[in-house]
């Protein structure tokens, strides 16, 4: 079952998502920074990334920026995840490199189908 | 009657024509100005330009050498000199302690003080001492300038030539001027006090809607876990064999959802109210708009047992608008026409045209203009390019009393419908405000019983400066 990269620096948002993505058999992998997201984009050689945007140390669109220049992490896709508010989120995203975009709070369904598109497109 | 006599008589006469003309062209220069001062006053809300047509309308009509204007501030106990002239210059002096000249007298008689005869010395006798440099005066008159019941200033003459140079007349017209600045003293004091007024309160709305943008995340975080850990509840209960949990959790999760809901649309309302509401236009697809709007009503509609109709023509296109705002609105009548209606049909219409046609009124301001915020306004050419969402409904209806109340906030019909219904009766209000933002409108046609049609136009695409960031 694939692996995911869940980068999001609030407590209970992570816990929350982690769980019921596990509880559908993905392997879940944690970072709580745009930092640690994209050491662990390395290290850990995810099949997708979920980014939340709005992160500490280095933002979610750096953190992408980062991940998608570097020849080993550019293949692994990216959803950026982002407070609903923020329209003009979805093109800042993309143009940072994330291969789709969700709303928070996350609906999962939705978010589950956008997950397996990229998973099969990558395969 | 002797020749003599009537000479003389014709005389007196004359004498008495003179001193009428006299009388009435001082009276006429008197009235001037009043006039000017009068002016001065309600055009001015500077007290120092004022203080300077009074002081100068004196030296015109006065025979003195010497014009003051002092004021007095009780708090400090200083006396100040905004207009002095003397002997044909104007002089700065310094403010000093009450205690140092006559104005202690004026101060607590309030009444004008006159000196006709030996000036020095009398002025000496009130304590008064003569400001270096400037001469001694052998005529003097000083009139309490009055705020309230406070005398807070004179005004003074002074000849250096003569004794009794200043006639009953000349005071009367001081004590008029007198009162005049004392108007302008607290006219200049009661805006001052406006200003800072306005200035607190322009503090205070920014803390608010500083405060507002705080309470709206911290409200939002527990909202969010509530209804997040509700639903992870519900999964696991499933497939954990606790599903006599799902029912009491399924409740705290529509309670969730439904306080979100509301504390988002009172922090909506909170951000119009405090006009920090900004537009954020980008480029969107409508299609994805609509359908998302729709994705989130369709629950509503199948609990119900209502049909949910969609008509999108192909081709809707790419708009340039606030996707939040525009998606809010469309949600809220769409939500409303889902729950409003029972076991009937609600039907979405979009579609994308030159023009409204025809123009329903609603769409035009109070001048008759076509709402928009593009140049369609301009000479009610309403060619353009706008796009149109109808959302009818075979629902309760809105009686026609009702209508014109329906969008200003708190306004459900009465108050069994929030309790049937639900929702905070703001929807409407934040969707007619959103919509004038991005320069349209939304307007509503109903019978009771039969049925509502919602209609919202708005511009496609807003000019690229509209976006506020």
């Amino acid at each position: 079952m694939a692996k995911i990269l869940l980068v999001e620096d609030n407590e209970m948002n992570r816990d929350m998502l982690a769980r019921r993505l596990e509880r559908r058999g993905y392997t879940v992998v944690i970072a709580v920074d745009g930092g640690e997201g994209v050491a662990r984009a390395r290290e850990d050689d995810p099949d997708l990334i979920l980014m939340d945007m709005s992160l500490p140390v280095l933002d979610g669109w750096e953190a992408t920026r980062q991940i998608k220049a570097d020849e080993a992490t550019r293949a692994i896709p990216v959803i950026a995840l982002t407070a609903h508010a923020m329209s003009g989120d979805k093109e800042k995203a993309l143009a940072a490199g994330c291969d789709d975009y969700d709303t928070k709070p996350i609906e999962l369904p939705r978010l589950l189908e956008k997950i397996e598109t990229l998973l099969a497109r990558k395969a | 009657m002797s020749n003599r006599k009537l000479l003389e008589e014709l005389e007196e006469l004359r004498r008495s024509n003179a001193e009428l003309l006299q009388e009435s062209r001082q009276r006429a220069a008197q009235l001037a100005i009043f006039a000017s001062v009068g002016h001065a006053i309600t055009s001015q809300f500077d007290l120092q330009e004022v203080i300077n047509v009074v002081g100068d309308q004196i030296r015109e009509v006065i025979d003195a050498q010497a014009v003051g204007i002092r004021l007095y501030d009780p708090a400090t106990g200083q006396v100040r000199f905004p207009y002095v002239w003397e002997m044909g210059r104007k002089l700065d002096i310094p403010a000093r302690p009450l205690g140092q000249s006559f104005m202690v007298h004026v101060v607590r008689t309030g009444e004008p003080l006159i000196i006709h005869e030996d000036t020095e010395a009398r002025l000496a006798e009130l304590g008064s001492v003569t400001v270096p440099g400037t001469a001694t005066a052998r005529s003097f008159v000083a009139v309490p300038v009055v705020s309230g019941e406070v005398v807070i200033g004179a005004i003074t003459l002074e000849n250096f030539d003569r004794e009794w140079a200043f006639s009953d007349s000349d005071v009367s017209l001081l004590m008029g001027l007198a009162a005049a600045v004392g108007v302008a003293l607290e006219n200049a004091r009661l805006f001052d006090e406006a200003r800072q007024a306005r200035q607190a309160a322009e503090v205070a709305n920014l803390a608010k809607s500083t405060f507002l943008a705080n309470m709206s995340h911290e409200l939002r975080t527990p909202l969010n876990a509530i209804i997040g850990y509700s639903e992870i509840l519900q999964e696991e209960a499933q497939d954990e064999q606790y599903s006599h949990f799902l029912p009491d959790l399924s409740k705290i999760n529509t309670a969730g959802k439904r306080l979100l809901a509301i504390v988002s649309d009172l922090l909506d309302l909170a951000k119009i109210e405090a006009g920090t509401t900004t537009l954020n236009c980008t480029t969107f697809e409508l299609a994805d708009l609509i359908e998302e709007a729709v994705a989130e009503a369709r629950p509503i509609a199948e609990g119900r047992l209502n049909t949910l109709l969609v008509d999108l023509p192909p081709g809707l296109g790419s708009v340039y608008t606030d996707y939040y705002k525009l998606k809010q609105s469309l949600s809220n009548v769409l939500s409303n026409a889902c729950k409003f209606t029972e076991r009937g049909t609600v039907r979405l219409l979009a579609s994308r045209q030159s023009k409204p046609d025809p123009a329903p009124d609603w769409l035009r301001d109070p001048f008759g203009k076509l709402r928009a915020g593009s140049s369609q306004a301009q000479d009610d050419n309403i060619e353009g390019d706008w796009i149109m969402l109808r959302i009818s409904d075979t629902g309760i209806g809105i009686p026609p009393g009702q209508q014109p109340s329906l969008f200003q906030p708190f306004a459900q019909l009465d108050a069994s419908t929030t309790r049937r219904y639900g929702g905070t009766g703001l929807g409407l209000a934040i969707t007619r405000y959103f919509c004038r933002m991005m320069g349209g409108d939304i307007g509503v046609e109903s019978e009771p019983g039969k049925g509502s049609t919602f209609t919202i136009w708005l511009p496609a695409v807003l000019p690229p400066e509209t976006s506020e960031h």
